[in-house]
């Protein structure tokens, strides 16, 4: 009989306290995986969404309820455009970029769309630079350095990343990946928007937002073609995080105290919040495996290795030597918490990616990486767990094992 | 054509009197020479006049003649008559047709109103004063020549390439000449020349915190709207700057973009600090 033999008889022995143990440890590993798993892309969800707002501050008017980011600016109330300017003229440090906008419904084709008037900064940009002598000591900035001039053309579709293009002609417009779908618009081509003619200079990239239904045209064409005057639904901030910290909120609402202003930190926090709670939860199992499970595999040891004194004595007197001993309980450690580890990976796998979902309204995908996470933990806790009553077992005295029969 | 050339300056004239007439307490255009025969607009003719005079002209742009358009419009007409021998002043309502030229050179038709901007010789804005201003913010208005020079580059949408030495030679910032001459860069960049001796440049210079009795030349690089974002020594090369420059075109959160707790990205820190030092992509 080899040693691969005897530890296969010796794990299915106790059968019953085998499989306690076994489930405990494929219990454990399941819930820190799934939680894991969800956490993970809960997360990178979150990243994304900051990426595709790229604002983190919108200026609105007083009565408007922001519920929906996203759609924020789509209401009937306005704000005067002014207070584009007026931020743009002011000494504000860590406004990075900012871009008015005017939303107004369009029936094309008998469906419904979002017209978004959006103002290019060549229309508001040199105004920034009229703050005098003192803007030379004003801080550097935290976005991207302006460095003049572009060699080579804009790319327009950079307007869905960015919040804000560089140039846009009266006559022009960009369309989301939505309605241009549904229109079957393609690039190049034109477009009749409340009677009047508009060349597409880009069909934007898809977001997952409610940009893709929207069409983008200069503001002032809007403003014109809807029979506004100089006002904006919304006003986005491209805000630095640290002035943002240091008060920009307070300072913007200074310069216009007759418009609300609020940061995406206030529509994202709930989520951040919750991922946040999901990552301790999951330290917390961990620990629970750790000192729980560890204290259940010790003590189903200790009892395995109590209840089979005689056959380890008798064993060491046909010549096993003491570190047989050890290995074979150790080897059966190993086994359990590796059988524990990969049942836990796929198993708190499977329930990510079927729960996760629903619960975190995120898709979720497997982490192979986190097998190795699972089997660590699992082999690591029941090795450690094992190696006292292991050691015992490898101590003990033939004679005095059979004196007890 | 003398007689054409005539009725050219009275058609000036009288539009000129009626802009002065059109607000009961507007500014009348101060120190005005004769206007040029043939220019689109009366304050178009006053800033070419100013230009050419070597003087700055304040424009109070104005909409409606309501309380805070007369209140502000009392400030600027004592501010700017007191500094009369420096400065013209114009009055303009953007709604008047005759004023659109200089409303629309500007962009201020949907600016916060009143609005008053000073021009300096060179046609950089070197203020602009939306809604309230005092007689203080107008005379700070009045910069030297390294400064409106400067910012006239910015308002063009250029990198300024600023040198100050006491002494300039030929072979002085040959990496900065060099680059100017470059066309991937020509467009976008322009040097600015400062002699640190000149104590109208002193006030500047410090703001920049440049030591303006040091021997030794420095280039400070200014990008729109105004920010200081490189300092080079006088010897760079243009490789040296090029590098540099290629650098600050990137940003550790392109766009700004900040979580709520200062990440990019889970685990990613974005802009350490709030001063965020420019890195690759």
């Amino acid at each position: 009989m080899n040693l691969q033999e005897l530890v296969w008889r010796e794990l299915f022995e106790r059968k019953s306290q085998m499989i306690t143990i076994f489930v405990g440890i494929l219990l454990g590993i399941t819930t820190v995986i799934a939680i894991k798993n969800i956490t993970y892309y809960s997360e990178m969800a979150v990243a994304r969404e900051m990426d595709s707002l790229g604002a983190n501050v919108l200026v609105l008017p007083k009565s408007v309820t922001l519920e929906d980011y996203y759609s924020a600016d789509m209401h009937n109330e306005t704000i005067p455009e002014e207070y584009a300017l007026r931020l743009t003229m002011s000494s504000l440090a860590g406004v990075d970029n900012l871009s008015p906008k005017l939303c107004v419904p369009v029936e094309l084709e008998g469906r419904e769309f979002t017209l978004t008037g959006i103002l290019p900064k060549s229309e508001f940009q040199a105004k920034a630079a009229w703050g005098g002598a003192g803007i030379f000591s004003r801080p550097i900035g935290c976005g991207a350095i302006d460095m003049g001039a572009p060699a080579e053309p804009e790319d327009k579709k950079t307007l869905v990343r960015n919040r804000v293009i560089d140039d846009l002609e009266a006559d022009q417009t960009l369309i989301g990946a939505d309605t241009a779908a549904a229109l079957g618009i393609e690039e190049g081509q034109s477009l009749e928007l409340m009677g009047k003619q508009f060349s597409v200079v880009a069909v934007l990239p898809e977001t997952g937002t409610v940009d893709d239904s929207r069409i983008f045209a200069h503001l002032h064409t809007v403003q014109d073609m809807s029979n506004r005057e100089a006002v904006v639904s919304c006003i986005e901030i491209v805000g630095c995080c640290k002035e943002i910290s240091a008060g920009l909120v307070d300072n913007v609402n200074k310069l216009l105290p007759d418009a609300k202003v609020v940061t995406v930190t206030q529509v994202v926090a709930t989520q951040t919040k919750i991922n946040g709670m999901m990552a301790q939860l999951s330290m917390i199992f961990v620990a629970i495996i750790v000192v729980i499970g560890g204290a259940g595999i010790a003590n189903f040891m200790f009892a395995n290795v109590y209840e089979r004194r005689h056959e380890i004595g008798t064993l060491m007197s046909l010549g096993a030597e003491s570190n047989l001993i050890l290995r074979i309980f150790l080897l059966k450690a190993l086994l359990l918490g590796f059988a524990g580890g990969v049942g836990g990976f796929v198993l708190g796998t499977t329930l990510a990616v079927t729960l996760g979902p629903r619960l975190a309204n995120v898709p979720v995908l497997p982490m192979p990486v986190l097998a190795l996470w699972a089997i660590g933990i699992s082999v690591g806790t029941t090795l450690l767990a094992s190696y006292f009553p292991a050691r015992n077992a490898a101590r003990l005295d033939p004679v005095t094992s059979f004196k007890e029969v | 054509m003398k007689r054409r050339n005539l009725q050219v300056q009275v058609t000036v004239a009288l539009t000129m009197a009626a802009i002065g007439f059109a607000a009961p307490t507007s500014v009348q255009a101060q120190q005005f020479t004769s206007a040029k025969a043939g220019s689109a607009s009366p304050a178009v003719t006053a800033m070419e006049t100013a230009s050419s005079q070597g003087k700055y002209l304040f424009v109070y742009f104005w909409k409606q003649n309501d309380q805070p358009t007369q209140s502000m419009q009392g400030i600027f007409q004592e501010a700017t008559g007191r500094m009369a021998d420096e400065a013209d002043a114009i009055s303009v309502q953007i709604t008047d047709p005759s004023n659109a030229a200089i409303v629309k050179q500007f962009g201020v038709s949907r600016a916060p109103m009143p609005l008053a901007l000073a021009i300096a010789p060179n046609g950089a804005v070197t203020a602009g004063l939306p809604v309230s201003f005092s007689e203080q913010q107008l005379r700070e208005a009045i910069v030297s020549h390294g400064t409106a020079a400067c910012l006239k580059a910015m308002q063009d949408r250029k990198t300024v390439l600023l040198c100050v030495k006491h002494r300039t030679g030929p072979n002085a910032f040959q990496g900065a000449q060099e680059l100017t001459l470059d066309k991937r860069f020509a467009a976008s960049t322009q040097i600015v020349e400062v002699d640190p001796a000149d104590s109208a440049e002193r006030k500047f210079l410090q703001s920049l915190e440049i030591d303006s009795t040091s021997e030794n030349g420095v280039m400070v690089v200014l990008t729109p709207p105004g920010q200081r974002v490189a300092t080079f020594a006088e010897h760079a090369t243009k490789a040296q700057i090029v590098e540099r420059l290629t650098e600050l075109s990137s940003a550790c959160c392109p766009g700004g973009q900040c979580g709520p707790d200062g990440t990019c990205a889970p685990g990613q820190e974005c802009c350490p600090g709030g001063n965020c030092p420019p890195a690759k992509k």
